[in-house]
């Protein structure tokens, strides 16, 4: 039978459903600054990204171009407030309901911010593909394909400079400037 | 005083170029992010708003529609410039008098420039300042109603440069999702 030739070594795909794969150590404390683009819908954007998170408390801004676009997200405990750019303010209980309401975005971020740092969502399950250096360069979960490139280590941690993830209509992109850990 | 250096931008400006310093402070007036690049506008509905630092965002109106291209997030969102309220403040400088007049309140503010409210109910959070000198403008702050403020410094501005009709063409690179947005 016809062998197939050896993939290059980058392309060397491993993949792993989420029990099988052994994640690299997830910072707890982080903060990221950056590009986000969203898409939903017909709603497109782009905006400057500000997201410090800390165990289950975060506060993610995002500032549109030339002041237009502001949105202000914060968990403290489990209260979720929303600020908008209008100067009004909405709390509630889940934050993506809480977003797509007023904004009409899908921005899952109580699942996004184990995303975004290269980590699955511990409850949900799904597949990853590693490359051969052990890279997580795409993870699918919950109907959602996240791609990662750019990797870069801070403190000792791994994490990525770009993360595509596109799921349910809807589509955020993040380029990362700088990672910031915290002990 | 500040009425008449807006009515003179808007009669003796036909194009306008240089570099912007912007700054992005929030509600506590810290800054959060400096930004720069550089401008090219001519009268009417034309413009060229690049950013170059800390990242690459390219924001071309051709007088039909806005082009925003984001290079780092591979993405250009496409809008009729009409609808383009997102670059308000730098669409300001590229309409005229007429239109001004229509979507904004002119007011002299407090400190001797042009304090400019939308009409529009969906934009009244908003509140631009524009400052001139010799209808040439200096500096433009935008408030929005979380009390975060975006300051943009204009800097070494030439007044009715000749600027070839191509430098307000987009072209969209290869490889870059380009999205319709509303």
């Amino acid at each position: 039978c016809a062998t197939k030739p050896p993939m290059p070594m980058e392309e060397q795909i491993e993949v792993l459903d989420l029990d099988q794969w052994s994640a690299p150590a997830r910072p707890a404390h982080w903060t990221l600054t950056g590009r986000a683009a969203l898409e939903a819908g017909d709603e497109a954007g782009s905006a400057s990204v500000q997201w410090a998170q800390s165990a289950d408390q975060y506060r993610l801004a995002l500032r549109g171009t030339l002041g237009v676009g502001n949105l202000d997200l914060r968990r403290d405990n489990d209260e979720v407030v929303l600020k908008t750019g209008d100067g009004k303010t909405y709390v509630a209980r889940d934050a993506r309901e809480l977003l797509q309401a007023v904004t009409g975005v899908d921005w899952p971020v109580e699942i996004l911010r184990y995303w975004v740092t290269g980590h699955a969502a511990p409850w949900l399950s799904g597949q990853a593909r590693v490359n051969a250096s052990g890279q997580l360069i795409e993870l699918r979960q919950n109907d959602w394909v996240i791609q990662y490139d750019r990797y870069q280590v801070i403190n000792g941690y791994e994490l990525p400079g770009r993360i595509w993830a596109e799921g349910e209509g809807s589509k955020v992109r993040l380029a990362v400037r700088n990672w910031t850990i915290e002990e | 005083d500040a009425l008449e250096e807006l009515e003179r931008y808007f009669s003796e400006v036909n194009t306008l170029s240089g570099q912007f310093i912007q700054e992005t402070s929030d509600s506590t007036g810290a800054v959060v992010e400096t930004a720069e690049g550089e401008f090219f506008i001519a009268r009417p509905e034309r413009f060229v708003w690049d950013y170059s630092l800390p990242y690459e965002q390219q924001i071309v109106a051709d007088g039909q529609q806005l082009w925003v291209y984001d290079v780092d997030l591979d993405q250009v969102v496409v809008r009729p410039l009409g609808e383009a309220l997102g670059v308000g403040a730098a669409q300001l400088l590229s309409g005229d008098i007429d239109s001004l007049s229509a979507s904004f309140e002119i007011q002299i503010g407090d400190n001797d420039d042009v304090l400019l409210k939308p009409t529009d109910p969906a934009w009244a959070f908003q509140e631009i300042r524009l400052q001139f000198s010799q209808g040439i403008p200096q500096r433009m702050e935008i408030a929005d109603g979380m009390d975060q403020t975006v300051t943009v410094e204009f800097e070494e501005v030439i007044v009715n440069p000749s600027i070839p009709d191509r430098r307000f063409e987009f072209v969209v690179p290869d490889g870059v999702d380009v999205i319709e947005g509303s």
